[in-house]
């Protein structure tokens, strides 16, 4: 006791180092504390980055019978040589030419002067899908191929002689959250100075524009002195060397462009009504994510849509379409040629080709396709291949005029590309047939018919190397040639009338209504978006007019100015409008009977989900999974899908873990071999190389990131269902390799605008060739067991305001235009993943849009797959989970509830407000239902077995964490403990001096 | 009056430390109040830091009318370095989409940097208020 107190008063004193531990450990404790807090609600966030699983899976082993989504590789060597070969091609093929004159390409002598941003816009611009891994050792630049290619390359102009040949690339950065503006995409006195010098110089002149954003030019591009202008995406690892292989001329050009070249970018009628918004009477409403409104004015006359329409009429005298409205290079009235630099799904070839449609056009009831053959035949000296691209032009009668229908002159319906032709005698010609959907040239009327209308009149089908041909030669059907207006002749005979089976009843007046009444399930197809339209809440004189061809001067976009108005202003204070919603959503949800879940935490069922395997979504084995679900794994699952479909424990379905980015998955690969058989994995060894086939490069294994595909506009411009398929097969590669079930990414919002920031995530301008080449990637991912999540569901072509922004359109734009590309990958590619967008539709927000989310998607297109917020966790003002549950998207991107573990962001999702709501239950099951469905048909259940159990796996740091935390409030309560013990005893012994002193 | 004058005159400057605590965390829970109201949803946490701003408020209070040898400021400080940490914890996703550029055109709110920076010299003031005197005493306190 002695020895207690003389340790007591000789550290007693120290009152400055017990009150700076104190301090300090309650500083230290306090910080420990959040940051627990931290990683328990960002434990995915944190445990991806890191590479761990929160779940473990034992009783199932890798067998032959449980490796369900097999890999072709053996090895990450051989798919690693197949991925960089097919990078490669996708650059060839990708790779625009749209002018070359003089034969300055194919380079094929001389030095070649590559100048600009080669590294810089080649591939280092990508922010596709949030941030992208770049290993730059693995990123070849042009000079890069060009050396491959033994080219003589330099950085200078100095010494170059007519014999040699400058590259000028000129390219533009933007990505996620960046949008483009008019000043950005406008060429550098830096810029041009460059150009200007390598005019001037003797060499031959290539002016590639590169990256994913076209840049004004027009000068230059018509400049003689310019012998050749090439266009080109983004290419990732090592599709640059494809276009070096097309500047050499080892492969000649196949590519088109995905959105048109206007000679002035802000020309579409779209650029008016882009950008930054707000209602005139946000402040005075105190308006948070919803003061931002988006009008999307100009309809359905997107990119070539408005440039093509409006040049029809032109030609035949139509609209009004000649006046100076919308004029921006044209003199003396709107004129194409003046407009207009290259249209879209135009690109040269090295050679040429001859192109004749043979016979006619065949229609096949049973799946409602038009089939037409075009022989191409290769008429040049060097072998190629060619797109057949097939457009369509449906009749714009006086009932759409009536009705406010608005028609393109021009659609692409559909196109194929030949192989290689004239490679040897004897193979120089190729008949392909491309395959066209009839219900792509109905028009949805959302105000006479309230439904998809087929007008009587005269339809055809057009080819062409572009949409300016296809509607030149439509018109030279009709009879018109250059004295008319055309900007040259076009060919009768690549245009074919086709006669679809339409109502006898149907008239100039009067259309056939009936014919797409239901489409692909039973569910009556009528309007779903009234409220998109901004006209349903404004009154008579304030409402907008939407561009129409009927009178292109009377009703050309003007910037709209609005203030919120009287019937708006309740769904725009963002809990008033989530309350009214949760209401009206929780209306629509049709309550089940007798819905069982188990009330327990921790709980293990003997029914597992694997048995579920390969059986339909509407299978009744699924009513056993669900009734033996915990109502803990449910309410954890809907509310936390940050790069991880969360384990079930209770219905023993393993954690889905998956990733982000459509220009790869943005992470390293984990296993060096799986084996063909078991699908057995090995690890990578550490210091395994490989050597790369293409150039020669070693690569250290263990640093490999799976990421940097060319973006979706160099697969875009490939125009190939091919490559679209096997990249899908090498993201499902990738995906079984990394040991990821699912990506974020494939992006089929369009390029409405040159300015969107995220164009390098969207394949182009035209909704209908980003079905199609989405479906082929697809259907190719799904194969292989990878869910590809198709995004940005819907109408979020901007980045400004994205969070809460309102777009408002007609429905027929809306269908037509935004929605098109979505329900062509549900019906035709076999879509079981789609991503809500940030924005608002009208002004409910996509995530938590009833009609959106399950009217439209799910009972009308027959969407049986999974649906996904975006990012939740800086969005918590768009919706509450349980309205975003109840509309039918089934997961939040964010970390939300766990009632396990005491965590929790969003509450309107726990365990206690599902239980005491029959509608969220109904939804909350419906929608677990939904993903287990998705997931267990995905390569998520390799090795897994009726045998198999999951556990939880406590990350690593939580223990470390719980100890600093036990460890800091210790130190900081005994240094308290001894601070003021100190103070008491200082107190006591003044207290004896003063009684001492007395 | 006089009576008030004589409080002041025997307060020292640990005491005016717990009187700047007092002032700026009730600012601060004022504007992180209104911040919540304008961007949040997040229902259970930011009544977490309500109540841990409360709760170092009362105790900043009974702090400055009567310590018991540091105890009450050092407890005060437990509470006010919580509600900081925790405020931030909240705001995690927010400032690491903000420094990564996510949030486009609409900046760091100003109640965010508001409710931030008056936590911070909350907390800095009740570090002072545990290393100075309240009051003024004729003794001097050893080491102090």
């Amino acid at each position: 006791m002695d020895k207690l107190k003389r340790l007591f008063s000789k550290i007693l004193p120290h009152k400055i180092l017990w009150r700076v531990l104190t301090i300090v450990f309650i500083l230290l404790s306090s910080f420990v504390f959040a940051l627990s807090g931290i990683c328990n609600l960002y434990a995915p966030v944190i445990n991806q980055a890191l590479g761990i699983q929160t779940s473990t899976s034992s009783g199932g082993e890798a067998s032959a019978d449980t490796y369900y989504y097999k890999s072709s590789y053996s090895t990450l060597n051989e798919l690693y040589q197949d991925k960089v070969a097919l990078l490669r091609e996708i650059g060839q093929e990708g790779t625009v030419v749209v002018k070359n004159t003089g034969e300055t390409l194919p380079v094929k002598e001389g030095k070649i002067a590559v100048l600009g941003e080669d590294k810089g816009f080649i591939y280092e611009t990508t922010t596709a899908g949030g941030t992208i891994k770049i290993d730059h050792s693995l990123c070849s630049s042009l000079s890069d191929g060009l050396k491959l290619n033994n080219k003589t390359v330099t950085t200078s102009l100095d010494g170059l002689t007519a014999n040699d040949t400058a590259i000028v690339i000129i390219g533009r950065a933007a990505g996620e959250a960046i949008d483009m503006d008019k000043e950005k995409l406008q060429l550098t006195e830096a810029e041009k100075s460059l150009l200007n010098g390598a005019i001037s110089s003797p060499a031959k002149v290539v002016l590639l524009i590169s990256g994913d954003f076209n840049v004004e030019c027009r000068d230059y591009i018509n400049n003689s002195g310019v012998g050749a202008v090439v266009r080109f995406g983004n290419a990732g690892y090592r599709s640059a060397i494809g276009l070096a292989d097309v500047i050499v001329g080892k492969v000649s050009p196949s590519g088109k462009l995905v959105e048109t070249m206007a000679a002035d970018l802000s020309s579409a009628p779209a650029n008016i009504n882009f950008g930054d918004f707000t209602y005139a009477n946000a402040s005075q409403l105190r308006l948070g994510f919803t003061k931002n409104y988006l009008i999307y004015q100009e309809g359905v006359y997107v990119d070539y849509k408005y440039y093509e329409t409006r040049y029809e009429d032109g030609v035949l005298g139509k609209g009004n379409a000649s006046s100076a409205v919308g004029t921006y290079k044209s003199t003396d009235g709107w004129k194409y040629s003046e407009e207009v630099c290259y249209p879209f799904g135009y690109g040269l070839s090295y050679t040429t080709f001859d192109k004749e449609i043979v016979g006619e056009p065949v229609y096949n009831a049973e799946d409602d396709t038009w089939s037409i053959s075009v022989k191409v035949t290769n008429t040049g000296n060097v072998p190629g291949k060619e797109v057949v691209q097939v457009y369509a032009q449906a009749p714009y009668t006086s009932y759409d005029i009536a009705n406010k229908v608005e028609k393109s002159s021009v659609m692409l319906m559909g196109f194929e590309k030949t192989d290689e032709i004239g490679t040897e005698e004897g193979n120089n010609s190729q008949t392909v047939t491309v395959k066209i959907h009839q219900q792509w040239l109905a028009s949805y009327d959302s105000i006479g018919a309230r439904g998809y209308i087929m007008d009587a009149g005269d339809y055809y089908l057009s080819i062409g190397n572009g949409s300016h041909e296809a509607i030149n030669n439509i018109l030279a059907a009709k009879g018109k040639t250059v004295d008319d207006g055309m900007d040259f002749a076009g060919d009768a005979n690549l245009a074919v009338k086709i006669t679809p089976a339409i109502s006898a009843q149907a008239t100039e007046t009067s259309p056939d209504t009936e014919m797409y009444k239901t489409i692909y399930t039973d569910k009556r197809v009528t309007n779903s978006f009234d409220d998109v339209d901004v006209n349903s809440f404004l009154a008579e004189g304030d409402k907008v007019t939407y561009l129409s061809r009927s009178d292109w001067q009377k009703t050309y976009p003007t910037k709209v100015e609005l203030t919120a108005s009287k019937s708006m202003i309740s769904s725009l204070n963002e809990k008033k409008k989530m309350d009214n919603n949760v209401i009206d959503t929780a209306s629509r949800v049709q309550t089940k009977d007798n819905l069982k879940y188990v009330d327990k935490a921790n709980y293990v069922s003997s029914e597992t989900v694997i048995k579920m395997h390969g059986k339909a979504y509407g299978d009744a084995g699924w009513d056993a999974i669900l009734d033996n679900m915990s109502i803990y794994d449910m309410s954890f699952m809907v509310s936390n899908g940050r790069y991880s479909i969360p384990a079930a424990k209770s219905v023993s379905f393993p954690e889905m873990p998956g990733n982000d980015n459509p220009t790869g998955l943005w992470v390293q690969y984990k296993y060096g071999a799986i084996d063909k058989i078991t699908g057995k994995k090995t690890a990578i060894e550490d210091n395994a190389t490989l050597t790369d086939s293409i150039t020669g490069d070693k690569v250290n294994v263990k640093d490999l990131w799976a990421s940097m595909f060319a973006s979706e506009p160099v697969l875009g411009a490939t125009f190939s269902h091919e490559l679209a398929a096997r990249q899908g097969d090498m993201f499902a590669e990738d995906a079984l390799y990394c040991g990821q079930t699912f990506v974020w990414g494939l992006g089929v919002n369009i390029h409405r605008t040159a300015y969107g920031g995220r164009a390098s995530e969207y394949f182009s301008a035209d909704p209908i060739h980003s079905t199609l080449l989405a479906s082929d990637w697809n259907t190719a991912s799904c194969k292989k067991g990878c869910i590809m999540v198709a995004k940005h569901l819907a109408a979020n072509e901007q980045e400004v305001n994205r969070y809460g922004v309102g777009t408002f359109m007609t429905e027929q734009t809306f269908r037509e235009e935004y929605l098109r590309a979505f329900e062509g990958i549900t019906v035709y590619g076999g879509m079981k993943g789609v991503m809500a967008s940030y924005n608002r539709v009208g002004l409910i927000s996509a995530a938590a849009e009833y009609d959106l989310m399950t009217g439209v998607l799910r009972e009308e297109w027959g969407f049986d797959g999974y649906a996904i917020t975006d990012l939740y966790s800086i969005t918590e003002g768009l919706y509450v989970g349980k309205e975003m549950v109840m509309a039918g998207t089934d997961i939040m991107l964010g970390t939300g509830y766990d009632n396990e573990k005491g965590t929790y962001v969003q509450t309107s999702l726990n365990v206690e407000n599902i239980k005491k709501d029959a509608k969220l239950l109904t939804a909350v099951r419906e929608s677990c239902h939904r993903m287990m469905y998705a997931f267990v048909n995905s390569n998520g259940v390799n090795g897994v077995s009726v045998n198999t159990r999951i556990s939880d796996a406590i990350p690593f740091y939580i223990p470390l964490i719980i100890s600093l935390e036990v460890i800091f409030t210790i130190v900081a309560v005994c240094s308290a403990a001894l601070y003021i013990a100190g103070n008491v005893n200082l107190k006591k012994s003044e207290n004896g001096e003063a009684d001492g002193n007395e | 009056m006089n009576k008030v004058k004589q409080f002041f005159k025997q307060k020292s400057i640990g005491f005016y430390c717990n009187l700047a605590t007092l002032v700026f965390m009730i600012i601060a829970v004022i504007c992180f109040s209104q911040l919540v109201k304008v961007s949040e949803i997040m229902e259970e946490q930011p009544a977490a830091v309500i109540a841990l701003c409360i709760v170092a408020v009362l105790l900043s209070v009974a702090a400055g009318y009567k310590d018991w040898f540091r105890a009450l400021t050092i407890v005060e400080l437990v509470f006010v370095s919580a509600t900081f940490f925790l405020f931030i914890s909240g705001r995690v996703s927010y400032l690491a989409y903000y420094f990564s550029g996510d949030i486009m055109g609409t900046g760091l709110s100003p109640l965010f940097i508001l409710s931030a920076v008056f936590m911070v010299i909350a907390l800095v003031a009740s570090i002072l208020a545990i290393c100075f005197k309240q009051e003024k005493s004729v003794s001097t306190e050893i080491n102090n």
